[in-house]
């Protein structure tokens, strides 16, 4: 029953998402790596939901509330501090690509700042950073179907197949597979978190929302406060205040956040996206109520094992069909930002690494390359989920935690005229020696409060640094500075706008 | 047309340059979620034993929603939404 269930449900939807998405479409490398920007408000939507919500909201999100109480309640912030950065950023982003024809981040910053090998170092940094973030996903999953499916296959195994199924997936039909695939997986999600967290009280023996509450305010008196159960001293109002300011700038700067933002057919698209998509993130408070109850009912999970909490939960109080229903959702969850993260590195590639290489490249050529990449880099991240080759993990964790450092470069290239690529370069380079290197690292965080993310401090002395290279180094052209800061609206557009196409 | 295009051509073409002082309600989120959360772990509970600042964070999803949507009625009004 459990099985059948998440079968149908993730396989069922992936295929028919596929075949949706390749249906007498003619495909060209736009049309694949941006779904044409053709996406209206309810497609757009169900992409972004789909690609902010990951295998992190069902286990990360439950672990933080489930070990540290209080301070996992962050996750309701996340959305909404990014939505209202978005309304701002995102809307320049979507512009400078479809004035452009940018499909990548890669592409943005070479046009932005004339330099294509800045594209090619920054889409080099992205798909480390991607493969990682896969990986993530991918052993993410494989939890996910241990823990509820039991360990019938091995996890290598649900591993290789969930690679097979992204390639599959997004092979054809691209982003607007994932888009359709993201249609099922964002509904089944909230519904099936939805039953759980009704029938959780009942599974940890008290009544109702409030009978959890009220047994956790009993048992765990420092929940409800930073720094929470654990009395962590990193875990106080600085971390709080400090992690929420980074995550909505490290939101915007990875690699397909700017691939998902083309896909919107126009600037109002996006910025009424920004208003309705925080709502979804108030399915986090089932979330946080099912951790919560699985604190009560199955307490003493630590380390790793936490990661699990509320897998564990729904699968020791949940019926099987129930259990199946979580199992399939699971898998789409992994599976539908996996396969845009993979689309993502198809695109970096072909445009950044590709196009320096062979300049004069057609579409056709650059698809064909892309899709090529897809399948080697899926097959990369499969390989570096089951090979435990710690070094390699390591330096990839190392260029996630740095991505954010990319945003003072695309908040400079569309605010400041004179932010050159030596400067951004420069910027960055400062932040990630200041995260990565510990002296560093230790010598700024003894400047801030306790508890302060690194990354924090890092980004400040980062702008300071790309400010003072730019002013140092040769503007970019005026075509170029167009890029990120178009002359004011021409007054063309502005009229076809009043007049409503 | 769709049916979001504000109706009268008087009020869609804008002034160029007109300041957007709503837009200053765009830091609402950060002053809920962030400023506000050294006061509001303070209070432990509200009604009974429900934990103060979950509820503090969801009334942050609901208010933050509203002042971003605020934000997007007056630019709808004045046909502002696809100015940069």
């Amino acid at each position: 029953m459990t099985y059948v269930v998440a079968l149908v449900l993730s396989v069922g939807s992936i295929v028919a998402g596929a075949v949706l998405a390749a249906r007498g479409r003619r495909m060209d490398i736009a049309e694949w790596s941006v779904g044409g920007r053709r996406f209206g408000s309810v497609l757009f939507w169900f992409l972004m939901v789909g690609e902010t919500f990951t295998t992190f909201a069902l286990l990360g999100a439950s672990q933080g509330v489930y070990v540290d109480g209080a301070p996992g309640y962050y996750v309701l912030g996340t959305v909404v501090l990014t939505a209202s950065l978005g309304y701002w950023i995102a809307p320049r982003i979507w512009r400078a690509g479809r004035d452009q024809g940018l499909l990548t981040e890669g592409d943005y910053f070479a046009r932005r700042f004339d330099a294509p090998w800045l594209g090619l170092v920054l889409a080099l940094f992205g798909i480390a950073a991607l493969l990682l973030y896969a990986r993530v996903q991918l052993t993410g999953l494989a939890l996910i179907l241990q823990t509820l499916l039991g360990s019938a296959l091995s996890g290598t195994w649900y591993v290789v197949v969930a690679g097979a199924l992204v390639v599959a997936f997004i092979f054809t039909g691209g982003m607007r597979s994932a888009a359709f695939g993201a249609v099922v997986k964002d509904i089944a999600l909230v519904v099936v978190l939805l039953v759980i967290a009704l029938t959780a009280a009942g599974a940890a023996g008290v009544h109702g929302w409030y009978g959890i509450f009220d047994a956790v305010a009993a048992k765990h008196p420092a929940a409800a406060t930073l720094p929470g159960i654990t009395g962590a001293a990193d875990r106080s109002v600085w971390w709080w205040g400090s992690f929420l300011l980074l995550s909505p700038l490290g939101a915007f700067v990875l690699p397909h956040a700017f691939q998902v933002y083309f896909t919107a057919k126009d600037a109002r698209t996006i910025r009424r996206n920004q208003v309705v998509q925080p709502l979804y993130s108030l399915f986090y408070v089932f979330i946080i109520v099912i951790a919560l109850a699985a604190l009560l009912a199955d307490p003493g999970l630590g380390g790793p094992d936490a990661n699990g909490s509320l897998l564990v939960f729904v699968r020791t109080h949940s019926p099987d069909w129930l259990v199946g229903l979580l199992a399939g959702a699971g898998i789409l969850v992994a599976l539908v930002p996996t396969a845009v993260l993979m689309l993502t590195c198809g695109s970096l590639f072909s445009r950044n690494v590709y196009r320096v290489v062979r300049k004069d490249a057609s579409d056709a050529r650059q698809m064909r390359v892309g899709r090529i990449a897809v399948v080697v880099v899926t097959a990369l991240a499969v390989g570096f989920t089951l090979l435990q080759a710690e070094t390699l993990v390591n330096v990839m964790v190392a260029v996630y935690d740095t991505v954010t450092q990319l945003a003072p470069a695309l908040v400079l290239s569309l605010v400041w005229r004179r932010t050159t690529a030596a400067g951004v370069l420069a910027g960055l380079l400062t932040g990630i020696v200041c995260l990565v290197v510990p002296p560093v690292t230790d010598a700024l965080t003894a400047l801030v409060p306790a508890g302060t993310v690194a990354g924090l401090p890092a980004l400040v002395l980062n702008t300071v640094v790309a400010v003072v290279v730019s002013r140092a180094t040769r503007a970019p052209s005026p075509d170029a500075v167009a890029v990120g800061m178009p002359p004011v609206d021409p007054p063309a557009a502005r009229q076809d706008v009043g007049h409503g196409r | 047309m769709t049916p979001y295009e504000p109706g009268g051509d008087s009020v869609a073409v804008p002034t160029e340059r007109r300041r957007r002082r709503h837009w200053l309600l765009l830091t609402v989120p950060y002053v809920w979620c962030i400023a506000a959360i050294g006061l509001v772990d303070r209070v432990p509970y509200v009604f009974g034993r429900v934990p103060f600042l979950l509820v503090w964070m969801v009334l942050g999803v609901l208010v933050g929603t509203a002042a971003i949507g605020i934000v997007f009625w007056i630019d709808r009004r004045r046909g502002d939404l696809d100015r940069l």
